[in-house]
């Protein structure tokens, strides 16, 4: 019914409407607040089931984590704080390995408002509510204090970036923009990864997940101490990836590995002064894919149609009197990258229904390591402060497409709050991040089409442009934010918050991002919240200054002004533009949170954004450039549910709508409608069994040149674990078992088509602290 | 039209959301609401009976400091208080069957303490008693009646110049512990040593510097 309700809100109630709606809902709860002041001091020596649930998590805290519970929390900070007015979901680890999840990544997929859809062997991709984009994900990412989002491309590689469950503490995801906060490019919400402190894993712990198509991972933490106050930990991880099959059969050539290492240092340097270092480096190496199959034509003048070049070179085989017929003196010679076909795709238009397929597949190899500290403490006046200091080097090479840049990212931030009389608490910081570049394209032999003309320019060079260009004059890049919040307790059933993020950068220049939020709490059983923000997202460097080369168009002899002998191969380029500004977005947000009783909480969220100047990748030949700029809409909501139905028996689910429009048209990059029911039931006190089923509607995939449409898919997962002892865990889990396989996505720029996600079996093993 | 402009709409909406909002921050500012401070207490009420499950749990009683066989260990609450904290140490007790000495513990929380059931509880012995600043009952009549109990109590002076062993401060947003030293050093009831390395949460008091602060 939500799914009816939620957008039919949206089309009748203009943003006027949805404004008078929260005034009148302020005005209610201060007429209300009397009432309820009265009932509940009645009751205040009794608990509300929101007091009862948060009891339930405190008694799980050791007694250093209970120690870093804040009394009075900081809106938009204390993401668990029941009150928080934001659509907030928190994965703990016990969480990921319940359902046998090999990282982090893979328990996004039972967040409602996210999708998680696996592309190869390696990568899962995470995205949330809309226009998200396959390229880029526009929520921010924080994982263990460093902001990983990467400005080349604008994500980050969860994968790589992950964490042994065993040092995880908690992973926090907002949905919606708390930009007041958090800043530029927490457009459509943040994910927030909390590693443990040092003192927290004193031990060993090891973790091995096998797979049945050979995949494994397997980590091992150690922790120890150092002295009565200070603790360490080190850590390993091995991750191979089996070669995954392509959607059309063919060997999906994705198999590799990731091979990690990390460390933390925790010091209590006095009663209320701590300090962590901690860093760690990853190197990964894979292959992947350009799949020039579609992106070689063949066009008898420059203003002709476009025929895929396999087209034609059917067409030579046919008698000259078929009106199909192409001479094949008119084709390009042997020797060049089009005539060394590796297989065939359908390809239903032409004669035979297949089309050769052109591909180069190279290494792509990313090695990466940081170092991350942070010095915080409270003063006598309760200042709350942290100092935090990181430092990044990453080399990523996409040897398919001879494209490597190396990055070197400095960043420093200062972190406050504190109390100002009875109801304020203010937050303010600053911080200042660098980041270096140097990015090399190289020309790949197999992509050298020889002298090739610019159709730009209509220049003729001496060979073939690199696949992706970048302008090498944008490699240094400062960016300097500052922040200020004040949280309002105005009464006990009503809290505010109200504060702006101010950023400067040399991409998109000066802007201020201010939010507002509000809770009211009625009762002890019901919180409703509502928020507005100005959030924006800057363009990666990939979609304003990077030229991509993709596609190749062969004029035969006769389009004498190009080139009066042969023929000649001309280049098709999709220019990033330099002009696309920062997105701006306006986004207001509502949500209800009840708790009737301890044991059963529902949640519902909704939304409504409107962006200027969404940064979307383009998607026909004739574009300009790779990516434009469009104003679009979205809205959509969440429902989700958690349901402790009896000491042995809990249920978890989500649903959520997402609707798109772009400059009115509606589209489907984002599945419309996502659901998950998840279930766990304790048959005894060492044997539990796992249920999860999801849903995703269909989208459809953008291209350029091949957009293809992902069918909707059902999952079905099941597992078993059995504790052999209190710190052992074993685990059986079958995914994806209601079909052989089914395909959930693609990268739209370089492949042409998805990989398979197939049923698979894995057998987990972890021995805890 | 202009004025049916999305764009020309979002404006003055954003500016009346904002001016929503600083109204209703000038209107916390001015009235003289003291709900919040009772949102912050009840918190740190949680926060503090949590502490003490865990506490008991990290506390060893000998033989002769446990209810005779048959008998139930017991924590008592003596005096009032209306911010949830003998609820959150019932709910936690319900939750986690915690066991003083191998067994559930029962939970008593009399307002008058000096009421015949209170005393006859007292009396029966106890190995938790925790003492609400309104409790007119003192340390030292606590420690003659039930010899075996830990006491906690609020306040830095509960421990440093009334002899308690554990008493909860709030200092810096977060509940933090003043533990007696004698509870870690003596044979029961005593705290693990564990509980010691935790210093931005535990503060010991030394026995002398308790017992000059009390001279």
């Amino acid at each position: 019914m939500t799914a009816f309700l939620i957008p039919s809100l949206y089309c009748f109630l203009s943003r006027v409407h949805i404004l008078f709606v929260s005034l009148c809902f302020l005005i209610v709860l201060g007429v209300t607040h009397d009432l309820s002041s009265e009932q509940r001091d009645a009751n205040k020596s009794e608990l509300t089931s929101f007091e009862k649930a948060e009891l339930k998590k405190l008694i799980r805290l050791d007694f250093r984590s209970l120690s870093s519970v804040s009394i009075q929390g900081v809106l938009g900070y204390d993401q668990e704080y029941w009150r928080n007015p934001a659509s907030v979901h928190v994965i703990r680890p016990d969480d990921i390995t319940l359902f046998g999840y090999a990282n982090t990544v893979e328990a996004l997929r039972g967040v409602p408002g996210m999708h998680l859809s696996r592309g190869l062997a390696y990568d899962n991709f995470a995205s949330m509510r809309n226009f998200s984009g396959f390229s880029t994900q526009k929520f921010l990412g924080k994982i263990g204090g460093r902001e990983v989002t990467q400005l080349m491309l604008g994500s980050a590689n969860y994968s790589v970036d992950d964490y042994p469950i065993a040092v995880i503490d908690r992973i926090e995801i907002v949905r919606g923009p708390g930009a007041s906060i958090w800043g530029t490019n927490a457009v459509n919400g943040v994910l927030n990864l909390v590693t443990k402190h040092a003192g927290d894993t004193q031990g060993d712990s090891i973790r091995m997940i096998l797979q049945d198509n050979g995949s494994f991972m397997g980590d091992y933490v150690h922790g120890g101490q150092v002295s009565r106050d200070s603790f360490y930990r080190v850590w390993i991880r091995n991750q191979e990836y089996a070669e995954g099959t392509l959607d059309s059969g063919n060997s999906a050539r994705d198999d590799g590995y990731l091979r990690k290492f990390g460390f933390r240092y925790d010091k209590e340097l006095a009663s209320d002064l701590n300090f962590y270092v901690a860093g760690g480096g990853a190197s990964r190496r894979l292959e992947h894919v350009l799949d020039f199959s579609n992106r070689l034509f063949y066009s008898e003048n420059l203003t002709g149609p476009l025929v895929p070049l396999d087209y034609a070179r059917q067409g030579s085989f046919l008698s000259s009197l078929h009106p199909l017929y192409v001479d094949p003196l008119k084709l390009p010679s042997a020797t060049s990258f089009w005539s060394s076909s590796t297989g065939s795709i359908p390809y239903p238009a032409l004669l035979t229904g297949k089309t050769s397929r052109f591909e180069k597949y190279g290494e792509m190899t990313n090695d990466s390591g940081h170092i991350v500290s942070k010095l915080d403490g409270i003063t006598e006046s309760n200042l709350e402060w942290s100092v935090t200091s990181a430092f990044e080097k990453t080399d990523i090479n996409m040897g398919h497409l001879g494209f490597e840049w190396e990055q070197n990212q400095l960043d420093v931030a200062f972190d406050a709050n504190r109390p100002v009389g009875n109801y304020h608490r203010f937050s303010f910081g600053v911080g200042f991040r660098r980041t270096d570049l140097d990015v090399q394209s190289t020309l790949l032999e197999p992509f050298n089409f020889g002298p090739t003309v610019d159709l730009n320019t209509l220049s003729l060079s001496a060979s073939s442009p690199t696949i992706l260009e970048y302008d090498q004059q944008f490699t240094k890049f400062n960016r300097l934010t500052a922040y200020f919040q004040d949280s309002i307790n105005l009464s006990d059933e009503l809290i505010f918050s109200i504060g702006t993020k101010f950023e400067e950068n040399d991409l998109t220049g000066s802007g201020i991002q201010p939010g507002v939020r509000g809770s009211w709490t009625p009762n002890g059983s019901n919180v409703f919240w509502l928020g507005y923000s100005k959030a924006h997202r800057q363009p990666s460097l990939r979609e304003r200054y990077t030229t991509l080369n993709p596609a190749r168009i062969w004029y035969p002899a006769g389009a004498t002004f190009l080139n009066p002998f042969t023929g000649v191969w001309a280049n098709k380029s999709f220019a990033g533009d330099e002009s696309l500004d920062r997105e701006e977005i306006d986004a207001y947000e509502i949500g209800w949170r009840t708790r009737p009783n301890e044991d059963f909480m529902l949640e519902l969220s909704s939304y409504y954004y409107d962006s200027k100047d969404a940064v979307l990748a383009a998607t026909s030949l004739t574009s300009v450039n790779a990516y434009e700029a469009k104003n679009a809409k979205s809205f959509g909501g969440e429902l989700s549910i958690d349901w402790q139905f009896s000491d042995a028996w809990r249920i978890r689910g989500g649903y959520s709508l997402a609707r798109g429009e772009i400059q009115g048209e509606r589209k489907y990059d984002f599945p419309e409608q996502t659901a998950s029911l998840q279930s766990s039931i304790d048959y005894s006190d060492s044997l539990t069994f796992v249920q999860s089923l999801f849903y995703a509607d269909e989208t459809h995939v953008p291209s350029d040149y091949n957009p293809i449409t992902i069918p909707s898919h059902l999952r079905l997962d099941l597992g078993a674990i059995w504790h052999p002892s209190e710190n052992w865990e074993v685990g059986l889990f079958g995914r994806d078992l209601l079909e052989p396989y089914h395909v959930e996505t693609m990268y739209p720029g370089v492949d042409v088509e998805p990989a398979r996600v197939e049923r698979s079996f894995l057998l987990t093993l972890y021995k805890k602290f | 039209m202009i004025i049916t402009t999305n764009r020309f709409l979002s404006i003055p909406i954003r500016w009346l959301l904002v001016s929503a909002f600083v109204l209703l921050l000038g209107f916390g500012g001015i009235t003289s609401l003291s709900a919040s401070s009772q949102e912050i207490e009840r918190r740190e009420a949680r926060v503090q009976a949590t502490y003490l499950t865990h506490l008991i749990t990290f506390t060893r009683w000998s033989q002769d400091h446990l209810p005779k066989q048959g008998k139930l260990p017991t924590i008592l609450i003596l005096g009032s208080e209306q911010n949830g904290f003998v609820a959150s140490l019932k709910y936690l007790l319900s939750q986690r069957n915690i066991k003083i000495g191998g067994v559930a513990a029962r939970l008593f929380h009399f307002e008058n303490p000096k009421s015949a059931n209170g005393m006859e509880a007292i009396k029966s012995g106890a190995q938790v008693v925790f003492i609400m600043p309104d409790c007119p009952l003192d340390i030292k009549n606590i420690r003659k009646i039930s010899p075996s109990a830990v006491i906690f109590g609020f306040g830095r002076g509960f421990v440093t110049q009334k002899g308690g062993d554990v008493s909860f401060i709030s200092s810096h947003n977060r509940v933090k512990l003043i533990l007696s030293e004698n509870y870690f050093r003596r044979t029961s009831p005593k705290l693990s040593a564990k509980i010691a390395n935790l210093k931005s949460v535990v503060e010991i008091i030394k026995k002398r510097a308790a017992r000059s602060l009390t001279e």
